[in-house]
């Protein structure tokens, strides 16, 4: 029964031991997320740079978008043609 | 000249103050102007329409068509402070209030543009854009979820209207408790705005003149919104990162809280919420952290309206006000009743999360997605519903 007693304690420790560390962790990671934050809220600058250009930064969209398109034409084409020539 | 510790001399400091008050007081003859431009539209309107303002406007009667007006107006000149002000101004002029109240919801989802516009500057950028096109269109799907909730609550019980009216009569005196003796304003724009009627109806017939007021009058309000713009995201940078920073790591709350300030500060929602799309695209906010900020705006960018509707003289400018305040009481009730129950408030991140996982795999989701939400589906509901004759 002491045994059992004693057992139950030493479980109820290591879990208390395991909370605190957890509870640390958690902390350490959350600073570190908020010194992440603070630090790239001091890049507003660029980023309001980023707003102000939004159409020249739009160029890699377009140009993406026409692959994309052209690609997905070809596939059609190819796929019409194999059709065909079955 | 300075050192190389960064120290600057004497003469630096009285320079750089210098310019801060000339832009300051840049700031205050723009917003000057901006009450002065308003004013004008009302006053343009009234001449150019007389009692008929009713009727030349029958064609936005029917919600959708006004709901689409405002949308794609804003999406068009991505501002909804430039078209809220607008809307002010013609309210003032004699637009009822029913008709205008749909094209301020609209405006609402038309602003969501510039930030989405910015999120497709990360294309390149894989899991990145994945997180910047999310945080920008979170934004696009809350607005049109307070759209789909309370339009029809709107058409059917006028709750935004009667609130938005109990508050204006307020301001100008169609209540036991009147402010109206306080208002400064008027009297400081009146004189601009009679020499400017006058100044048209020298050289036109009345109509024109009227015609004439209103265009002058939408000329410089997209013209002050948009210097003012400039300059006030030039005063503000450092109060902005100031006020990103106290709100870290303090909840949404905060953030919201944090996103109306910003907003008032620079005067203009899409700046703000185009802001945060760079800070979630990083990994560095999460999608959940910036929500809230987002709402922020939409409750900020109210202050140009409610501002350019303080200007406005005469029998109608408790409509004016009234407008404003709809826009207001539209935005806090989406705060409170979207953001506030769970069920609603998941609805916008799994849409955004998921609009955002699809369009990585596939770009052409995010042409389809801009020219759907912002002009095909307007261009649909309106042919649909004047098809089934609303």
């Amino acid at each position: 029964m002491l045994q059992s007693i004693k057992r139950r304690e030493e479980l109820e420790a290591k879990i208390v031991d395991l909370e605190t560390s957890l509870n640390a962790l958690k902390k350490l990671l959350r600073d570190e997320e908020e010194q992440e934050q603070h630090r790239d809220i001091d890049h507003l600058d660029e980023y309001i740079d980023e707003v102000n250009h939004r159409y020249s930064n739009l160029k890699d969209f377009w140009h993406i978008v026409g692959k994309e398109l052209r690609e997905r034409f070809a596939r059609k084409k190819a796929a019409e043609a194999k059709k065909e020539s079955q | 000249m300075s050192t190389d510790t960064g120290v600057f001399s004497r003469s630096e400091i009285v320079h750089a103050s210098r310019h801060k008050v000339r832009d300051w007081v840049l700031v205050a003859g723009l917003v000057y102007l901006l009450l002065v431009a308003v004013s004008t539209i009302g006053g343009g309107f009234k001449i150019a329409t007389g009692e008929n303002a009713k009727e030349l406007f029958a064609f936005a009667r029917n919600p959708i068509t006004g709901l689409v007006i405002g949308t794609v107006a804003t999406a068009l000149i991505q501002s909804s402070s430039t078209v809220t002000s607008i809307i002010v101004g013609l309210v003032a002029g004699g637009l009822p209030v029913a008709i205008a109240i749909p094209m301020v919801m609209g405006a609402n989802i038309g602003t969501t543009i510039t930030n989405t516009l910015v999120s497709l500057g990360h294309v390149r950028q894989g899991d990145e854009f994945k997180r910047a096109y999310a945080a920008a269109t979170i934004h696009d799907f809350f607005n049109l979820l307070c759209v789909v909730v309370f339009l029809p609550l709107e058409m059917l019980t006028g709750f935004l209207g009667r609130a938005a009216y109990w508050s204006g009569s307020l301001f100008v005196g169609g209540a036991s408790l009147s402010i109206k003796d306080f208002n400064v304003i008027k009297p400081m724009v009146k004189p601009a705005v009679t020499f400017f009627r006058d100044a048209f109806h020298a050289f036109l017939p009345p109509v024109a003149s009227g015609i004439a007021m209103i265009v002058f009058g939408v000329v410089l309000i997209v013209l002050v919104i948009t210097l003012l713009g400039k300059l006030l995201k030039m005063l503000m940078v450092g109060k902005a990162k100031e006020i990103l920073h106290k709100s870290v790591g303090r909840g949404p709350l905060s953030g919201l809280v944090s996103g109306a300030v910003l907003t008032t500060f620079v005067q203009s929602s899409s700046m703000t919420t185009s802001l945060i799309v760079p800070l979630a695209g990083n990994g560095v906010f999460s999608l959940r952290q910036v929500y809230p900020f987002t709402l922020g705006a939409n409750i900020g960018t109210c202050i140009t309206a409610l501002l350019a509707a303080t200007a406005i003289t005469g029998p109608d400018a408790v409509f004016a006000l009234q407008i404003a305040f709809v826009h207001l009481f539209y935005n806090m009730c989406g705060v409170v009743f979207i953001y506030g129950l769970p069920f609603f408030r998941s609805i916008p991140v799994r849409a955004a999360e998921r609009l955002a996982e699809v369009t990585l795999n596939n770009k052409l989701y995010a042409l389809a997605y801009i020219g759907g939400v912002f002009f095909l589906v307007p261009a649909v509901l309106i042919a649909l519903s004047n098809w089934l004759g609303w």
